[in-house]
């Protein structure tokens, strides 16, 4: 399918040709919304394209995006290509500082942006900032110049979630994401009846691969139902009839709770009931009790819902066996901005418990010695913009290093079990995950917990548990004595000596992602300091 | 519900959620700034006013509700429309 296209916005030309009166983009609430037909969005991307031309900017040139997920953005988008320009999509709220030095780094010549942002921030970093209305207000003829594009030319700079380090910009070329688009059509395709409710911002990779470029491709439409506030989602499945959503862990809990909480007064789950017993719950219940439930469950997600895809951290592989009876199938995956960025999916139901599904058709994955998952393909990016040094040793041989340790197993299945950055070796010379460690030391007296390395006396590392308590007038004993427990239980190599108490929540990405690296520097610091 | 009752909720909600002394927070300081939150944490923090209050933002607000004063303001607004 993708093989016809050559460039990214050949997607909405195809789709003008294939789906012209299908609704492709969206905005929905519940007093109405707006958006754009496949034939309107491809000459509306048209129109804009030749705006931004004639704001000089020339082929190759870069372009911030920095707007919350619209129909909007989606202009933006494939205007910025259709240009012959290289997208560099930040999140909406991305502060002016952080924008300065992302502008810098890629060299960016111009913002597109809701409004014009701190006078200040723009001159400071010398973009061109274009207001997204003067974009869709365009009405210069099309160019009708060829851009001299092709496949091989770069088309986005995508940062990386900076949960490990600092944020690099990752150089995809039209061809690596339109490889990584057809692997995934080739397993998962949706149709034109579908729809696509958007949660997470395009900015992310996975969505725009997953939440974007696939449905369009497919004729289906994608919805944007504004702030992503559990209850506003959960509105939107129904009402706009909603089949398919990317989410993460973080979101996925609170729409859970949101469930819970639009059921707790009838005879479903009892509000903030835990997972577990909430799974053991469904599991016990007979097929009328279930079908009873379905239906309940119905009432409040819609009946079209069938598909959610949860990406950018490990899904509690509870979550998947409490919404596939529902009637609701969970997709496991695994990708990076360096890989395009899915590298292997799965239905969660068809994956053995805490796998991440298979590689994706022509995308190779590898385990090397010390259990780092390599990955090669035409997916793969070129390098990091502005650090070829780094961009190299990367993809050093041929593989791209993701920095995340994992294993396969004899039916193809991937694992992903840490982050290489994060293993620990202790005093006793003994190598350990903090993702081993952590199921071991959840308890209702801690609202968040995670395992850092702190550095000990002999360069080693000291496995430290951190909890943020569930309120705040439990007392330090209360909590020792519950992690004296715990530790107890653990079996002895997962034995973590040191507890820390945090009061603010866990320092994580915009995604939810645990920020480990960051907070383990930290308190690292703050131990010195005290020394 | 009284203005000063309202802040008083919103604070005791700020604090409970951030697990941070919120007492001394200047009215119109930007909470996302002050407590660190990140987006996924402010949008929580949102949808948990809105169930204390029983109100619905209008959409286009909630980006403006970044402070103590805001959301007060947008609470009392919110409560004279009917909940959506």
């Amino acid at each position: 399918m993708s093989a016809a296209f050559e460039l990214l916005d050949d997607i909405v030309r195809s789709g003008a040709q294939r789906f012209p009166d299908r609704p492709a983009v969206l905005r929905t609430t519940s007093a109405g919304g707006y958006g754009f037909r496949y034939v309107e969005l491809d000459s509306v991307v048209e129109s804009a394209a030749a705006a931004l031309r004639a704001e000089g900017l020339r082929p190759g040139e870069r372009v911030m995006l920095s707007l919350a997920g619209s129909p909007e953005w989606v202009v933006a988008f494939f205007a910025i290509l259709r240009a012959g320009l290289i997208a560099v999509p930040i999140l909406a709220d991305t502060p002016g500082t952080a924008l300065d030095s992302m502008a810098a780094l890629t060299g960016a010549r111009a913002l597109v942006a809701r409004k014009r942002t701190t006078p200040q921030s723009a001159t400071r970093a010398g973009l061109c900032e274009i207001a997204i209305d003067r974009l869709l207000g365009a009405t210069h003829a099309p160019g009708n110049a060829p851009v001299g594009c092709s496949g091989a030319a770069t088309a986005l700079l995508a940062f990386t979630s900076g949960s490990t380090a600092r944020p690099r910009a990752v150089e995809l070329t039209h061809a690596s994401l339109l490889a990584n688009l057809d692997a995934l059509l080739r397993v998962r395709r949706v149709g034109p009846e579908d729809a696509l409710l958007s949660m997470l911002p395009p900015a992310h990779l996975f969505e725009l691969m997953a939440g974007l470029l696939a449905p369009l491709a497919c004729g289906a439409r994608v919805v944007y139902a504004g702030p992503p506030l559990p209850n506003r989602l959960i509105d939107a499945l129904g009402r706009d009839r909603i089949t398919h959503a990317l989410t993460v862990p973080a979101l996925l809990h609170a729409l859970y709770e949101e469930v819970l909480e639009g059921m707790a007064d009838g005879s479903g789950p009892r509000q903030r009931a835990d997972l577990a017993q909430s799974v053991r719950r469904i599991e016990s219940l007979r097929a009328d009790e279930l079908d009873e439930l379905r239906a309940e469950v119905r009432e409040l997600v819609g009946q079209t819902f069938r598909v959610l895809c949860v990406g950018g951290a490990a899904v509690d592989p509870l979550m998947a066996r409490l919404l596939t009876p529902l009637g609701i199938g969970v997709e496991v995956g695994y990708g990076l901005s360096e890989a395009s960025p899915i590298v292997s999916l799965g239905l969660a139901s068809e994956c053995p418990p805490g796998s991440v599904g298979r590689p994706l058709p022509g995308v190779e994955v590898r385990i090397d010695e010390r259990a780092e998952i390599h990955v090669r393909g035409a997916n793969v990016m070129r390098g990091y913009w502005g650090d070829p040094a780094t961009g190299a040793e990367a993809l050093a041989g041929g593989w791209l290093h993701t920095g995340d340790l994992g294993r396969l197993d004899d039916d193809g299945f991937l694992f992903v079990t840490g982050r290489l950055k994060e293993v620990m070796v202790t005093a006793a010379g003994e190598t350990l995950h903090p993702e081993e460690l952590e199921p071991y030391y959840a308890s209702p007296l801690f609202a968040e917990h995670c395992v850092v390395p702190l550095k000990g006396n002999q360069g080693n590392d000291v496995p430290t548990l951190v909890i943020v308590p569930a309120r705040k007038e439990l007392t330090s004993q209360e909590l020792q004595d519950a992690f004296v427990r715990l530790r107890a239980s653990a079996p002895a190599r997962c034995r973590v000596t040191s507890l820390v108490r945090l009061a603010a929540p866990l320092p994580r990405t915009a995604l939810g992602k645990l920020r480990r690296r960051v907070l383990a520097e930290e308190l690292s610091a703050e131990k010195e300091a005290q020394a | 519900m009284k203005g000063e009752e309202v802040e008083r909720l919103v604070r005791a909600l700020l604090g409970e959620l951030s697990r941070s002394d919120v007492s001394a927070l200047g009215r119109d300081e930007d909470l996302v700034e002050h407590l660190g939150l990140d987006s996924l944490q402010g949008l929580s923090f949102l949808a948990a006013v809105e169930k204390r209050f029983q109100v619905r933002f209008p959409d286009e607000l909630l980006a403006a509700l970044r402070s103590v004063g805001a959301l007060v303001e947008g609470i009392q607004s919110a409560r004279k429309e009917p909940v959506a």
